[in-house]
């Protein structure tokens, strides 16, 4: 390896650093890729390069560029979502930017993406570039702070009226959608790929999931009237706020078509209780949750279809972290993230149990 | 001697939060760091008492599965038979107090534990499973008892 004057340096000093494991973007990088976009830019610079913390199964990144556009200047801020070395999830940037690209115009509040790379040679690996939208995301703030106590109604009422909006939303027009194969066979479809999952990464035996697992199977609910487009990590945190009410909805690594319920599985489920009581995401009863939505969305909720799907979603989020751990323990990732939320699961196997007494 | 293991890990905790912490300006590194300081907490939770816990769970685990078998043995199910086998072959004790042998001897007996839900979870409301129920609410009670003892709150932490 030549150094600046040619000279061969010792391993420990040349450039070929592992960038990966340290988790860097370089402002250079970003200058050549868009500038390679954006061939009309004059002048363009790039600042405030900054990880986004969380998003364990993808790197969040946020930057400001300006540049000069028609003789004006333009300054725009922009989120770089990245494949990470090794993740929560196994899920790709295919399905995110197309979801954010269908989705625009819809009254669902997400992101305008702007371009996608799948070979990564611009800045390491696989990556899209969207702009940033405003607010927060910072569940605790928001269900605490007396700063947002005016604002936490109307985001209540809007958190249940876009997820209606979502499940309304036709899902032909997402052709890289994941489907299972058959109405019927939808709520079957998910608990197997999530048991696959399980068996493909667990490092050690797991009965409470076992456990779990045929539990789910006895207990199938009726097929859905149809298969709608579900977000598969809605939640309070997963969602942009500010003092006007939710701005931005985020994290659509795991949507899929399926039954709209299980959406409503996940928004219930106590590891979302952020303001220490029984207020789902930290909001309110589950019992106003699902008036707001069934008043949103024109429709009755099964409550046994709920409590499946609550179950279901307590089986899959120990999942998720079955495969962080599988990661951290193969040296796959340095993100200390992945090591600390396997420690959340004993919490989940209990709450399971509960469940499926 | 001194220092003892846990008094190095203290030490480490306490030493990198006093020189490396205010170095770093991220978001993300700060994040990165408070997540290894809760991992050191952990770590020093779970030291002293792991081989006790691993000891205690094994013995836990022997006893229901020797309920178990006898349950199994009275029903005249295929997959109940099947249940049984599995519960006969259970392994040999720990050759040792070492973590290692713990922890093999531990998934052995989980392992079998697992191979008996599907008699088990279904035991609730089959009645022809029914004299599986007191082991059933045995295993289950066991289950959620190990959970809650590993329970960190890290979500509110």
């Amino acid at each position: 390896m030549n150094g600046p004057r040619g000279r061969v340096l010792p391993p420990r000093l040349t450039q070929h650093r592992p960038r990966d494991t340290l988790s860097s973007m370089r402002e250079d990088q970003l200058v050549a890729y868009l500038t390679s976009r954006m061939p009309d830019a004059r002048d363009l610079t790039v600042a405030n390069i900054a990880r986004i913390p969380g998003g364990a199964s993808r790197e969040t990144w946020s930057f400001e560029a300006r540049w000069t556009a028609g003789g004006a200047p333009v300054e725009r801020s922009f989120i770089a979502r990245r494949d990470p070395t090794a993740s929560l999830l196994e899920s790709n940037n295919d399905l995110e930017f197309d979801l954010y690209t269908a989705l625009e115009g819809s009254g669902i509040p997400v992101p305008k993406v702007h371009w996608i790379e799948r070979d990564g040679g611009a800045i390491e690996r696989p990556f899209f570039i969207m702009s940033r939208l405003p607010g927060a995301t910072d569940a605790r703030t928001l269900v605490t702070s007396p700063q947002y106590a005016d604002i936490r109604p109307t985001v209540t009422r809007q958190k249940a009226e876009i997820l209606a909006k979502i499940h309304a939303v036709d899902i032909a027009r997402i052709p890289s959608l994941e489907r299972p194969p058959s109405l019927a066979a939808s709520a079957l479809h998910e608990v197997e790929r999530w048991e696959r999952t399980m068996r493909q990464d667990t490092l050690e035996p797991q009965p409470v999931l076992e456990l779990a697992f045929h539990w789910l199977k006895r207990h199938l609910p009726p097929p859905p009237e149809r298969l709608a487009l579900v977000h598969g990590d809605y939640r309070t945190g997963n969602f942009l706020y500010d003092q006007t009410g939710i701005t931005g909805i985020l994290d659509w690594e795991m949507a899929h078509a399926g039954d709209p319920i299980e959406d409503l599985g996940w928004v219930v489920i106590k590891s979302w209780r952020w303001a220490g009581d029984d207020r789902v995401g930290g909001l309110c009863t589950r019992e106003e949750f699902v008036k707001l939505y069934e008043d949103a969305a024109g429709a009755k909720v099964d409550r046994a279809t709920l409590t499946f799907w609550e179950v279901f979603s307590n089986v899959k989020f120990a999942i998720i972290f079955i495969t962080g751990t599988k990661s951290v323990v193969e040296g796959k990732t340095p993100d200390l993230l992945l090591a600390l939320t396997a420690f959340i699961n004993p919490g989940l196997e209990a709450e399971l149990l509960e469940l499926i007494a | 001697m001194r220092p003892y293991p846990e008094d190095v890990l203290r030490a480490i905790q306490t030493g990198i939060g006093a020189h490396f912490a205010p170095e770093v300006k991220s978001a993300y590194g700060q994040a990165q760091f408070a997540f290894s300081m809760l991992l050191f907490t952990l770590v020093q939770r779970d030291y002293d008492t792991a081989v006790p816990d691993l000891v205690d769970a094994n013995a836990a685990l022997r006893a229901l599965l020797a309920d178990a078998a006898t349950a199994l043995a009275a029903i005249d199910r295929a997959d109940a038979r099947a249940a049984g086998e599995a519960v006969a072959a259970l392994p040999p004790p720990a050759p040792s107090l070492r973590l290692s042998a713990l922890r093999a001897e531990n998934e052995a007996l989980r392992a079998i534990i697992c191979s008996l839900t599907a008699v088990i979870e279904p035991a609730a409301d089959d009645p022809t499973l029914a004299t599986l129920q007191p082991v059933r609410r045995a295993i289950y009670a066991y289950l959620s008892a190990d959970a809650k003892r590993r329970i960190f709150p890290i979500l509110s932490a």
